[in-house]
């Protein structure tokens, strides 16, 4: 079978000129907007509570859960952060809504900010997306023009600013903790929660922090209601997700599909046309490049995460990085444990530590210098990080090298320099 | 060497176009001075750390954690 697209965050890109309000308004957009401006604040969370509504961010927590958390804190100002600091490994899908359809993400954001209670925003994005940064700076004082942003915004009462920050280029900043503290002018490093930043955040006021795509939903829940987004993806798992697929595939894609509806290998033909060489897959990872592999029969599962997670992988980011036959898995996993390595804060050793000492032996063993007791030692370090890492960067970059092991334990095994009883 | 006073107008300027600085100002700050000159000069950093209150030690460490950051040009590093 093949997959089939499902367009709600994505209906916009390339159809309707992105920047352009006229042509926004045009194709029936603030109208959510307006809506949630009649409701109260508690009615408009309720509805996304209701939708089921999880973040895209990569953790899935709850939307509706971390608005009311955040709404109920009483604070003289709160602020909502939109996270477009995109830095998975093989994850473009903020970046096709921020360019794609901007009005529609401002719109989700100025709707949390209204049912959280948040009078100031702030937007904040990859290095790599500097033009579109100050494309959104020019949007940004257009909205304020038409009181779609400032101090009564359409007559509401309501008020809300929005700035731009420009990420400086470190992976980290993308973790919510770190990400508060690079917008205070601080090393972004995380920290042990609780306090929850909805409690204790940016500048210790109450800060909700939702990623692009998760607030890039916001609108058309409102608009059509948690029953009508109710009725899409699976029970447990609504919606749709926005998928990238690349590694070595014929063509890197973006495809926005309804949560379960297809599935790895179904994407991968559909939209990417298949491997590059036309070889069979060997591996994927589905959720970036911090999610564990998977090998090529679990293929078959479907793109949800309850469905990814029994298969022994996490959906994340839905960032699908494809690894066809003749790949070797261990340049697979040092090509990961080198990006993560160079990106670890170094607040917390497990962390620090065990990125360089992984990192080493894994370049032994491609190297063919590693000893059989290595792959134990690897084993044992990446499972020790996994569980004492401060924050979600510390506890998944073990993923792929474990999982690697798991699966493909003779690539390992077979680059190793026999054991001196072995040669006896 | 203290700056010149052209080396400062840049700053003014930026400074000018941002308005009253508030708290969450201080990156978008470090940001356009990195744009601006290139790098972060030391007196500018400890104009900004006057300006809101914030101690230079922090900024110091925030400044130096990003590549996107620089305390000098990079041909000044030599």
């Amino acid at each position: 079978m093949s997959a089939v697209e499902t367009k709600i965050v994505t209906r916009r890109v390339g159809v309707v000129p992105p920047f352009d309000l006229e042509a926004y308004r045009a194709d029936s957009g603030c109208r959510a907007l307006e809506k949630a401006l009649s409701m109260t604040p508690a009615a408009v969370t309720e509805e996304v509570k209701r939708s089921g509504l999880v973040g895209r961010g990569g953790a899935g927590f709850p939307t509706g859960l971390k608005w009311e958390l955040t709404a109920r804190e009483e604070a003289e100002s709160k602020y909502l952060i939109c996270n477009a600091d995109e830095g998975e490994l093989g994850t473009h899908k903020d970046q096709l809504l921020l360019e794609g359809d901007p009005w529609r993400v401002l719109e989700g954001m100025t709707i949390a900010a209204r049912a959280v209670g948040a009078g100031k925003g702030i937007i904040y994005f990859n290095e790599h997306f500097r033009s579109i940064a100050e494309q959104w700076e020019e949007m940004i004082r257009a909205a304020e023009q038409a009181s779609l942003l400032g101090d009564d915004i359409l007559g509401s009462g309501f008020g809300f600013r929005v700035k731009v920050c420009l990420g400086r280029g470190l992976y980290i900043a993308g973790e919510e903790m770190a990400l508060i503290a690079s917008i205070e002018g601080r090393r972004p490093t995380s920290r042990d929660k609780p306090p929850f930043p909805t409690q204790h955040g940016l500048f210790g006021l109450p800060t909700c922090v939702n990623n692009v795509e998760t607030l890039a939903n916001v609108p058309d829940i409102v608009e059509r209601g948690a029953d009508w987004f109710r009725s899409i993806g699976l029970e447990d798992d609504l919606g749709t997700r926005v998928i990238t697929l690349s590694g070595d595939v014929k063509e890197e894609r973006v495809r926005e599909v309804a949560v379960g509806s297809s599935t790895l290998a179904e994407a991968i033909e559909t939209f990417a046309g298949g491997t590059r060489s036309g070889r069979p897959v060997k591996a994927v990872q589905p959720g970036g490049g911090t999610s564990a592999f998977l090998a090529a029969d679990a293929l078959d599962t479907p793109i949800a995460q309850q469905a990814i997670a029994r298969a022994g992988s996490s959906l994340g980011t839905a960032g699908i990085i494809v690894y066809e036959e003749g790949h070797s898995i261990v340049d697979a996993a040092v090509s990961c444990m080198e990006y993560y390595g160079r990106e670890s804060c170094g607040r917390c050793a497990p962390c620090r530590i065990g990125t360089v000492r992984m990192l080493e032996i894994l370049k032994q063993v491609q190297a063919g210098q590693a000893r059989p007791g290595s792959l134990d030692q690897l084993r044992r370090i990446g499972y020790a990080c996994a569980v004492s890492s401060t924050c979600g960067m510390g506890q998944a970059f073990p993923e792929p090298v474990l999982s690697a092991l798991k699966l493909f334990p003779e690539e390992f095994e077979s680059q190793l320099v026999a054991a001196p009883n072995a040669t006896r | 060497m203290p700056p010149s006073e052209a080396n400062w107008k840049p700053y003014r300027d930026l400074l000018r176009k941002f308005g009253p600085l508030e708290q969450d100002d201080v990156f978008r700050v470090l940001g356009a001075i990195q744009d601006a000159y290139g790098c972060i000069p030391r007196e500018i950093l400890q104009d900004v750390s006057e300006r809101l209150h914030r101690p230079l030690a922090e900024l110091y460490g925030a400044v130096t954690a990003y590549p996107g950051f620089r305390l000098a040009e990079p041909e000044a590093d030599r």
